[in-house]
């Protein structure tokens, strides 16, 4: 699945909005799809997908704030555009504070909502891409055998292969086969490349 | 014409008919040869249709009369002085029924103190008149003997006078058209009937009747009418305990029913006094309802500000809506292939959105009343008091002294209460947010050139040059929180009332803004 497949969800409980949004969206070459609310939004979300969100501040039920808190407490990181009212301005500051990637006041022209959806998308697609990134760091790292792990794992932390084969009580000269075999199935280029991976398949397990 | 006719005439037979039925029920204890006898319902409904009739009532009175001395005694005295002790009696309740409905203006549902106490009181004197002539006519004709002069005039008067607590007020009110009570309350009506009746017993039969030791008894049902059902408890249970005590004493001694009748009339006021006080004091709790709902519609608007907040988000929806779809459809018509038909399609959309901003306009129009409005003719004092007992809560809280200024005599003004509670309450929540905390607002009311003039002073910081040239420009605001509407609602509100706004230049550092507005014709 790629960055053209990126959908901007609108979440209005105002049926002519939500289609206006959608039919704006759609005729300046985005994919859109609206939904009535937050939890038939919730319903049929695929969190692997790129895109955004397009909320009301102001809905019944659950409003655009809790939509936001709910999808990063789910660790979904779809970015979210706040829609707020006139008098909704401290709400969207709050929302702001709680990670929102940006807020429109009503009512907005084209060239407002569709710079924030815009921005949202690409920081959605940087959020996309590092995902990938960190998944296929992941399948490649799933594929080293248990002793070529220790092995990296050693290695990153700047150790030399000799204190390294003291370390895993093997000889210096398996410890180098070891690495060889490492930096192929990673696919790395140098030390420093296989560090950074490293670095990112930390930051995926947090 | 003809028919209005047949009907009053219909109507007079049928009083002639009660008044005759009446008279005959009441004709006992009869000791002297004319009709002086120690109850007379009849006087009561006589005076009932002099009261609803005016002086067109009496002669049917004076026939009635007639007719039951022809009738039920059998023309006893002579033609002349029988006329005219009827006639003299006639003219009394006649003059006292025209007193009671040109000058005291009397409420014939008797909802009030004043108005039982108009009845009691010009009936007393009447009857007294009454007793005192009609006796005296036959005594000069030689009917009755001098000695029996003050004990018949009593008796005549003692007469009359129950039989006009009793009967009058249960004329008047339930002549108005009587709204039956549910049938729930049946029970307790039937309860207080059961009570009057064992009262009665207790009092008249185990006791005897000569000796009245247990009589004060019967105020115990009849206060409990009067408490419950107002008025109308009190008449009907009072009607209820005479008729009562009547068939009970019906073969006691002349002299025993007329003492037994004093006690009856000092318990007949009683009641009625209480029943009316009780409808009074409901009257009042319905008016004091009647406001607080005014109030409440009032607060609901709370202020323009929160008013206009709310009408900022329902038009903001469809302003967006239409924007988006305009938008979208020159999108489609823009570009190498032109979807026309979709463009028109969300065109059509961007139309009714728009309608639907203007029908929101409109319903906001209907609500703040630029249209017609209701205008009454209205007590400024009170206005300036419903607005502040609104803001009092408020007031207090923030340690404000609140004071009212102005004649105690104001002639009122021809306004919508509910604007003109609003435009007060809405300059006094401003002054009240320009002091904040601890200082004082004051409120004066006078006439000036003709107009009501209402000025509310704070003492506040006061309005900078700058700020006071945009005070009344819609969504201009140095509050935290608010739309700056409220003034220019309210300056709105005054001026379709013909008044002016504005903010009076006062020395000593003191915010006063002031209108007026047009008095009553």
């Amino acid at each position: 699945m790629g960055l053209d497949d990126a959908l901007v969800h609108v979440v209005d409980d105002d049926a002519a909005i939500r289609d206006a949004l959608v039919l704006l969206l759609e005729a300046a070459g985005h994919r859109a799809k609206a939904y009535p609310d937050a939890p038939s939004f919730l319903a049929g979300l695929d969190a692997s997908q790129p895109g955004c969100v397009l909320a009301d501040v102001r809905m019944p039920g659950m409003s655009g704030l809790d939509l936001q808190r709910h999808l990063k407490n789910e660790g979904v990181d779809l970015p979210v555009v706040i829609i707020t009212g006139h008098a909704d301005v401290s709400m969207a500051v709050q929302a702001l504070k709680a990670g929102a990637s940006d807020f429109i006041e009503k009512p907005f022209d084209e060239d407002v909502l569709l710079d924030s959806v815009n921005r949202a998308l690409d920081s959605g697609a940087k959020v996309f891409l590092e995902r990938r990134q960190i998944a296929d760091i992941q399948t490649r790292a799933e594929a080293l055998s248990p002793r070529e792990r220790e092995v990296m794992n050693l290695v990153v932390q700047g150790l030399p292969n000799k204190a390294v084969a003291v370390e895993l009580a093997i000889s210096a000269r398996t410890v180098e086969i070891h690495r060889a075999r490492v930096m192929e199935k990673m696919g790395a280029n140098s030390l420093s490349d296989l560090v950074r991976m490293a670095l990112r398949l930390e930051e995926g397990r947090e | 014409m003809k028919y209005s006719i047949l009907r009053t005439s219909l109507y007079g037979c049928l009083f002639i008919a009660v008044y005759l039925i009446l008279d005959r029920l009441s004709y006992i204890h009869v000791t002297f040869p004319v009709n002086v006898t120690p109850w007379n319902p009849s006087a009561g409904i006589g005076l009932a249709l002099l009261l609803v009739y005016g002086i067109r009532g009496a002669p049917l009175l004076l026939v009635s009369m007639l007719a039951a001395d022809f009738s039920v005694r059998g023309w006893p005295t002579p033609l002349v002085p029988t006329v005219m002790a009827n006639l003299s009696v006639v003219i009394f309740y006649s003059t006292a029924a025209q007193i009671l409905r040109e000058n005291v203006r009397i409420d014939h549902a008797l909802g009030g103190v004043r108005h039982v106490m108009w009845l009691l009181g010009s009936s007393l004197v009447a009857s007294a008149l009454s007793a005192y002539c009609y006796v005296g006519v036959f005594l000069l004709a030689g009917v009755l003997p001098s000695s029996e002069f003050w004990s018949a005039t009593g008796r005549y008067w003692i007469g009359d006078m129950i039989g006009i607590a009793v009967f009058t007020p249960a004329v008047l009110v339930f002549m108005r058209r009587a709204d039956w009570p549910p049938l729930r309350i049946f029970a307790e009506i039937l309860g207080l009937g059961l009570g009057i009746a064992a009262t009665l017993w207790m009092v008249l039969i185990r006791g005897a009747p000569e000796n009245f030791q247990f009589f004060y008894l019967l105020f115990l049902p009849l206060i409990w009418a009067a408490v419950r059902f107002g008025i109308k408890g009190a008449v009907l249970g009072s009607m209820a305990a005479q008729i009562g005590v009547m068939v009970v004493l019906r073969e006691e001694s002349a002299e025993t029913v007329t003492a037994f009748q004093y006690l009856m009339l000092a318990l007949v006021a009683t009641t009625a006094f209480l029943g009316a006080a009780i409808e009074e004091r409901r009257r009042v709790e319905a008016i004091l309802h009647a406001r607080q709902d005014d109030l409440a519609q009032v607060s609901r608007l709370s202020t323009a500000g929160e008013m206009a907040a709310v009408l900022a988000h329902e038009l903001n929806q469809p302003l967006l809506a239409a924007i988006a779809f305009t938008r979208a459809a020159q999108r489609m018509l823009a570009g190498e292939s032109p979807d026309t038909p979709k463009a028109r399609s969300t065109l059509d959309r961007a139309v009714a959105e728009n309608q639907r901003a203007a029908e929101i306009v409109r319903s906001l129009r209907q609500f703040i009343g630029s249209g017609p409005i209701a205008r009454d003719s209205c007590s400024m004092s009170e206005l300036v008091a419903d607005a502040m007992a609104l803001a009092a809560p408020e007031f207090s809280r923030r340690g404000i002294r609140l004071s009212t200024q102005g004649d105690k005599f104001l002639p009122p003004v021809q306004v919508d209460r509910i604007q003109i509670q609003q435009v007060l309450l809405n300059l006094v929540r401003n002054a009240m947010e320009a002091i904040e905390r601890d200082g004082d607002i004051s409120v004066a009311t006078w006439v000036l050139d003709g107009m009501m003039a209402v000025q509310v002073t704070d003492s506040g910081p006061g309005v900078s040059e700058d700020v006071e040239s945009r005070l009344f420009q819609p969504f201009n605001t140095s509050k935290a929180s608010g739309m700056g509407l409220g003034l220019a609602i309210s300056r709105s509100f005054v001026e379709t009332h013909g008044g002016k706004l504005w903010l009076e230049r006062t020395g000593g550092g003191r915010t006063a803004f002031r209108f007026t507005l047009p008095l009553s014709k």
